[in-house]
């Protein structure tokens, strides 16, 4: 990136809701920060729309008027990390901190910020995947034990449909199943296992627990639109994991096998 | 309420906080905030077992946790200055229904179809359990998490 000049106040606004909203915030939390942005720089007029995929702005500044649109946003993948940091710079700049031009390098540099690593992230998938596992079932070892190799196998076969860009409805339904299958193929050959604990404890990173959250809080904030859109996406894939554990379970047990 | 029980929902909390801390590193959270994501989530599934535990319905009991979750979430998004996400989504995590979203399914291709509409039913009481208690404690004024700042960021 080139040194940002004669940045207008909107489009460092605009910036930022930008990265927001690409980073899986909530809608009132990116309306609520673009307004503090220009509110300091004193634009007038300032009008923002944002949905989940795109932001509508207009506003006057030093007697010229801005206006700025997104037009779509497709994957908005949750990223904690980058939504504290530009909290953190609206937060300063709010104090007087920066200058237009320095808040602008510092949001671009917030966009650099990585994702997990890939190692990490499945390191982090097994534990969670045993841990949980563990706390719902009968408290048992061999159970978590198991968890952990479906959870490390889940996580290997997101990265691999990630890579290959298959829709989302069947990651979920096939991505359950094979967790199913596995936890099938271990209780049948290795370990004397419970299959429902750890089935369950190994779906656990397919859940809609983000979408769900917020979508709830899209709804309270009164953005009924963002709010539909990511509660129909939590349904269905709910409906997804049910029909892909399901049917696994369902061939499993037409095989003569018992679910405990 | 006896010492095993007691004991019981101290392992469940240490268990349940790995859990969470480590599944929050997925969203890439900043480091200093980890803990408390994970603390968050071990204490909403505390307040969790311990209402089910005296038989409340799995419906309320998730609300009560709800409650409880957002309510710290709040005032460590106040304390600790960082969006109250990186606290909430943790803390929700363990008390979405997963486990009534497995027996759903399960009962649906088992032929019972009666034990699955049940199953969805309570997948769904759970939901809205959990979006009633987020609505009324992100609805409660700032006061009662914070004594200075008006709103959170």
């Amino acid at each position: 990136m080139s040194k940002p000049e004669n940045i207008s106040a909107i489009e460092l606004s605009f910036l930022m809701g930008q990265i927001l909203l690409e980073n899986g915030a909530e809608i009132s939390r990116i309306q609520d920060t673009m307004e503090r942005v220009v509110n300091h720089y004193n634009v007038e007029n300032f009008n923002v729309f944002v949905l989940t995929n795109a932001i509508m702005a207009t506003g006057t500044e030093n007697g010229k008027e801005h206006s700025a649109k997104l037009k779509f946003t497709r994957t908005s993948s949750l990223h904690l990390g980058r939504v504290a940091e530009i909290n953190q710079i609206s937060r300063e700049i709010c104090e007087n901190k920066y200058n237009i031009e320095e808040a602008y390098e510092k949001a671009l540099k917030v966009r650099e910020i990585p994702s997990c690593k890939k190692w990490i992230a499945v390191i982090a998938a097994a534990v969670s995947c045993a841990c949980y596992c563990y706390v719902f079932g009968q408290q048992d070892l061999l159970d978590s034990l198991a968890a952990l190799i479906c959870g490390t196998v889940l996580q290997f076969y997101l990265f691999f449909t990630e890579k290959n860009k298959i829709s989302k409805f069947i990651v979920n339904i096939t991505a359950s199943a094979l967790v199913a299958f596995v936890s099938i193929i271990l209780k049948e050959t290795l370990l004397p296992i419970n299959l429902s604990p750890v089935v369950i404890g190994s779906i656990f990173p397919l859940l809609p627990g983000v979408a769900l959250t917020t979508s709830i809080r899209d709804f309270l904030n009164s953005d009924y639109i963002s709010g539909t859109i990511r509660f129909v996406d939590a349904t269905l894939i709910g409906g997804c994991i049910a029909i892909g554990v399901g049917v696994m379970i369902k061939i499993y047990s037409m095989l003569g096998g018992v679910v405990i | 309420m006896n010492w095993d029980f007691i004991i019981n929902l101290i392992v469940q909390f240490t268990v349940c906080s790995v859990a969470s801390a480590a599944f929050a590193i997925f969203y890439t959270p900043p480091f200093r905030h980890l803990i408390w994501a994970g603390i968050t989530g071990g204490f909403g599934w505390v307040i969790y077992v311990i209402f089910a535990n005296y038989g409340v319905d799995a419906g309320f009991s998730s609300f009560f946790a709800t409650v409880a979750v957002t309510a710290l979430s709040r005032s460590l998004a106040f304390h600790r200055k960082a969006p109250i996400t990186i606290f909430l989504i943790p803390g929700i995590i363990p008390l979405v229904p997963g486990i009534a979203i497995y027996q759903t399914g399960y009962y649906m291709f088992m032929s019972e179809s009666s034990k699955a509409i049940s199953y969805a039913a309570s997948t769904f009481s759970i939901a809205i359990a959990i979006a009633l208690g987020m609505a009324l404690t992100l609805s409660l004024p700032q006061v009662f998490f914070s004594f200075k700042r008006k709103k959170n960021l």
